[in-house]
């Protein structure tokens, strides 16, 4: 299942929970903002906004790291496009 | 008499972490968290950006009741401990209704201490630590009739950097008073605090340093402040962050070790008395990431701690905790970040990269020759590397002028 996870920069201050809770899908970027990781794809591209598989427990694992985040700054979206996190 | 499987002292991140964890291992259990609070969870994180009217209100909260209550984690609200009985499992709360539990996590945090000088008391003198202060913080400013703004911040910290943004925005002059000699004396090099106060200066703050508050003063509402070096400020507004309580007395009082510095708990975070855990802003623990125990007030640490001790109670858990924890801002533009310790001792070593300048600096603490903690001004790309050798515990010997050359790779350590 495809799911599309976007970080809004706006709101991220870079307190890095989400780092801490899902490192396989975030990082922080130069700016100390987090972006999306997909770790199927090994690129060098640090994007605030990604559309990626997710088993199950992935995604689970994402949305804890997105209710992690005390700005609420990670936006899950299934793959029908309805946003899943924040609910 | 209400019996409980897990006992959860305390609703901010820290005690909700822990609740969460645990219904994740024990679906059927009885939990019950204790908040002194009247709302469901909220960033304090986000506090400021309240005042500051980048989001509303209804944005800072981070579960809602129905979240919580579907989770079956059962929230009482205005419930405030006032006494526990560790032999009989056994905590009181202010209304009278008893609790017996079968584990229980003491998840605090701390109410921020007062500023402790005559007329402290005063209208007008406000901390940011609840959601309500932040309702104060707002209505104070935008009423303000006086037809020129001033207002003080008192305290060195994070929090005290918090405060003249907020000045600025309802156009207020900024008197920030710091007890050192300069900004985060202790921890940065004139260089650093320069940065800081540089920023500070170039946003009209007037810095009244190496001097202390000696009383506020006015007739219900502060109109000036009094400082040490016999400066008079007249001021309609005061803002402080001058640190948070140690171990509740009703904590203590029941035989568990605490004291100015928190309650006093292991790497596994369990005190000394059976079936108790301490974790969050009141916990003193042993981190195992820098061999000392220390407390630490920020949010990330709550959670991880919340997490951790949630699973330590259910019993999934047996390594000790050991997590490098990071508090970050970004105050008229200059991003700030501190990781891990930075707590001098007698046996720290400083190493600062960088430059005023440039506006980039790294400060690195060192205590035989492994990092254990940093303050980072400006160099976010380092962030990861640096939490990784603190984490990792990486000899520095013989490296520092890696360290203090930024034109070095700090990845270069990691080996």
């Amino acid at each position: 299942m495809k799911y599309r996870v976007v970080v809004d920069p706006d709101l991220c201050i870079g307190a890095a929970s989400c780092v801490t809770v899902d490192p396989a899908h975030f990082a922080l970027n130069e700016e100390n903002k987090a972006v999306v990781l997909d770790p199927d794809v090994q690129d060098e591209a640090r994007p605030y906004e990604r559309t990626m598989e997710l088993s199950e427990d992935q995604k689970d694992t994402l949305i804890l790291a997105a209710q992690s985040c005390p700005t609420l700054a990670i936006f899950i979206y299934d793959p029908e496009g309805k946003q899943i996190f924040p609910e | 008499m209400q019996d409980v499987q897990y006992l959860i002292i305390g609703g901010g991140v820290c005690g909700v972490t822990a609740a969460e964890s645990i219904r994740r291992l024990k679906p059927d259990a009885r939990i019950v968290v204790l908040s002194a609070e009247r709302h469901p969870l909220y960033s304090r994180v986000l506090l400021p950006h309240l005042v500051k009217g980048k989001v509303p209100r209804e944005r800072v909260f981070l579960r809602t009741e129905a979240q919580l209550s579907a989770k079956q984690i059962e929230m009482v609200y205005g419930a405030r401990a006032i006494r526990l009985d560790p032999a009989a499992h056994e905590i009181e709360t202010v209304d009278g209704e008893t609790y017996r539990y079968q584990k229980l996590l003491l998840a605090t945090g701390g109410d921020v201490l007062s500023l402790g000088v005559p007329g402290d008391d005063l209208a007008g003198i406000v901390p940011l630590r609840t959601v309500e202060d932040a309702d104060t913080i707002i209505a104070e400013l935008s009423s303000d009739s006086s037809s020129e703004r001033s207002a003080a911040v008192v305290g060195g910290g994070f929090l005290g950097l918090e405060f003249p943004p907020f000045f600025e925005k309802y156009g207020y002059t900024t008197h920030l008073v710091i007890r050192g000699p300069r900004y985060w004396w202790r921890v940065l090099d004139e260089e650093a605090s320069g940065l800081i106060e540089q920023t500070m200066r170039e946003h009209g703050v007037v810095i009244h340093a190496g001097t202390e508050l000696v009383a506020c003063e006015g007739e219900g509402h502060v109109r000036a402040i009094q400082l040490s070096d016999g400066t008079r400020v007249p001021v309609s507004f005061v803002g402080y962050g001058v640190g948070i309580a140690g171990a509740p007395s009703w904590v203590t009082a029941a035989g568990i070790a605490g004291g100015t510095n928190g309650i006093v708990v292991d790497e596994h975070l369990r005190t000394n008395v059976p079936d108790v855990w301490a974790a969050g802003d009141g916990a003193s623990f042993f981190d195992t990431t820098v061999q000392r125990s220390h407390r630490l007030g920020n949010w990330l640490n709550a959670q991880e701690h919340g997490r951790y001790a949630g699973d330590a109670m259910v019993g999934a858990v047996t390594e000790p905790f050991h997590h490098v924890s990071a508090y970050a801002t970004q105050i008229f533009g200059l991003n700030i970040s501190f990781i891990g310790d930075l707590t001098e001792s007698d046996d720290s070593i400083w190493i600062s990269r960088g430059s005023a300048v440039e506006k980039k600096i790294a400060r690195f603490h060192l205590r035989n020759n492994i990092v254990v903690g940093a303050a980072l001004f400006n160099v976010m790309i380092d962030r990861a590397t640096i939490t990784m050798l603190i984490k990792d515990r990486v000899s520095v010997e013989g490296r520092h002028a890696t360290l203090r050359d930024p034109s070095i790779d700090l990845k270069t350590l990691l080996g």
